[in-house]
C-alpha cells in the first residue's frame, strides 16, 4: 500500500476500494491519513485497499444520512413550510365559495375576487416568511412565493380573459404552489398541490358540480323544477377550501410534533 | 485499458467525492438546515442543531472559509444578528455529499446482499 500522503489537514475515513478490472462490488475498510480531501480524490482512491467494508462504516453513512432527512424535516417544520400556504389558500378557497351565497354572484365581482385573491395568497405567504424570518430567525428557503404572485398578476395581465375562467384561476394557483413544492422538494405540498389542481380543472368545466346535481336528484335532495342546481359549484369550491383547510391544519400538527 | 477502467473508476466512485469539510457531522447539520431554510440566524442553528455558542461558531467558521456559508453580522435595532446564508457552492457541496453517501450505503448494501 503506497504511504499515505501526509499533509497539514489529517483526517480518517473508514472508507476501502477493492481495485479489480470489473464493476466495483465491494468497498473495505482502513484507516488512512489523507490531506485535504479535496486536493487528493485520486490519492484517496489509490490508497485504498481490497476487503470487505466494515459494518461501522455503512452504519456511520446511513446515520448521517438518517441525520440529513430529520434536520431537514425539522428545520421544514419549523418554517410551517406546508401548513402556511394550505391555510392560506385554503381560507381564500373558502371564502371564494361563500361569496356567491352572499350574492354578489357569477359576475365581475367574483371573478376580481379571484384574480385578487390569487395572487395576494402567494404575497401574503411571502411576507408571513419574512416576518418569521426577523422574529425566529429561520429562512423563507428556496421557493418563491413572491415570484409567484408576481407571475400570476402577470399572467392575468397577459391571458386576462382565459384566466378569468374560474378554474384556470384554481389551475394556476395549483401550478404556483406545484412550483414552489418543486423547488422546496416539498413532497406533500406538491400531492397538496397536485389535488387542489385536479378538482379546480375538473370544476372548471363544471365535471364535478354537474355530478353533483345529478346525485342531488338521485338522493331526492333536489326538488327544483327548473333542473339547475346553483349551490352544487359552491359546494364543491367550499369542499375544496374545507379539505385544504384541514389539510394545512393536520399540516401544522405534524409540524409542531417535529419541530 | 486496464489502467484506463481503473483511472476511470477511481475519479467515479463516490469515496473520492467525500469531503471531510462536509462530512463533518456538525457542519452536514449546518448546510442541510441551511439548505433547507436558506439562511438562518444564530440562535435558531444553535436550537435547530443543539450545540453550544463556541461549538457552533467554530464550524460556522470553517464553512465560511470553504465559501459554503457566508456569515453576516448586524443589528436589528438594538438587538445584535449573525446570520448564516448558504452559497450555492455549499448546496452543491452538500448534494455531492449526501449522493456519495447514498452510493456508498447502497454499494455495501449490493455486496452484502
Amino acid at each position: 500500500m503506497p504511504p499515505a500522503v501526509a499533509g497539514d489537514r489529517h483526517h480518517r475515513i473508514g472508507v476501502q476500494q477493492r481495485l479489480k478490472h470489473e464493476p466495483l462490488a465491494h468497498i473495505g475498510l482502513c484507516s488512512v491519513e489523507f490531506s485535504s480531501l479535496r486536493s487528493a480524490p485520486q490519492e484517496r482512491a489509490h490508497n485504498l485497499d481490497g476487503g470487505d467494508m466494515d459494518d461501522t462504516v455503512a452504519q456511520d453513512m446511513q446515520e448521517r444520512l438518517d441525520d440529513v432527512s430529520r434536520l431537514r424535516q425539522r428545520a421544514r417544520a419549523r418554517r410551517g413550510a406546508t401548513s402556511t400556504p394550505l391555510l392560506v389558500f385554503g381560507a381564500i378557497t373558502l371564502v371564494g365559495a361563500v361569496l356567491p351565497e352572499a350574492g354578489l354572484g357569477f359576475s365581475g365581482v367574483w371573478s376580481l375576487y379571484w384574480i385578487v385573491a390569487a395572487p395576494l395568497g402567494f404575497w401574503a405567504v411571502h411576507r408571513y416568511q419574512h416576518r418569521q424570518l426577523r422574529r425566529t430567525g429561520v429562512g423563507p428557503g428556496r421557493g418563491s412565493y413572491a415570484a409567484v404572485s408576481v407571475s400570476l398578476v402577470a399572467g392575468f395581465v397577459l391571458v386576462g380573459g382565459l384566466l378569468l375562467v374560474f378554474g384556470g384561476v384554481l389551475v394556476a394557483i395549483a401550478l404556483g404552489l406545484l412550483v414552489v413544492a418543486l423547488r422546496e422538494r416539498n413532497r406533500l405540498l406538491a400531492m397538496a398541490a397536485v389535488a387542489y389542481g385536479i378538482v379546480g380543472g375538473l370544476e372548471g368545466h363544471h365535471l364535478i358540480s354537474n355530478r353533483v346535481m345529478a346525485w342531488s336528484y338521485d338522493l331526492g335532495l333536489n326538488t327544483s323544477t327548473s333542473g339547475y342546481f346553483p349551490e352544487a359549484r359552491p359546494l364543491v369550491i367550499a369542499v375544496l377550501g374545507a379539505l385544504t383547510v384541514t389539510g394545512g391544519v393536520l399540516a401544522a400538527r405534524r409540524e409542531r410534533t417535529l419541530s | 485499458m486496464t489502467s484506463d477502467h481503473a483511472t476511470s473508476e477511481f475519479v467515479a466512485h463516490p469515496a473520492t467525492v467525500l469531503d471531510d469539510v462536509v462530512h463533518q457531522r456538525t457542519r452536514l447539520g449546518i448546510l442541510t438546515v441551511l439548505a433547507e431554510c436558506q439562511r438562518a440566524d444564530f440562535p435558531f442553528l444553535k436550537s435547530v442543531l443543539e450545540l453550544t455558542d463556541g461549538n457552533l461558531g467554530r464550524h460556522l467558521e470553517v464553512l465560511a472559509d470553504q465559501n459554503l456559508i457566508t456569515i453576516t453580522k448586524g443589528y436589528e435595532g438594538r438587538r445584535p444578528r449573525t446570520w448564516a446564508d448558504i452559497t450555492p457552492l455549499g448546496r452543491d457541496a452538500l448534494t455531492a455529499q449526501i449522493a456519495a453517501m447514498k452510493e456508498l450505503v447502497r454499494r455495501f448494501e449490493n455486496g452484502a446482499g
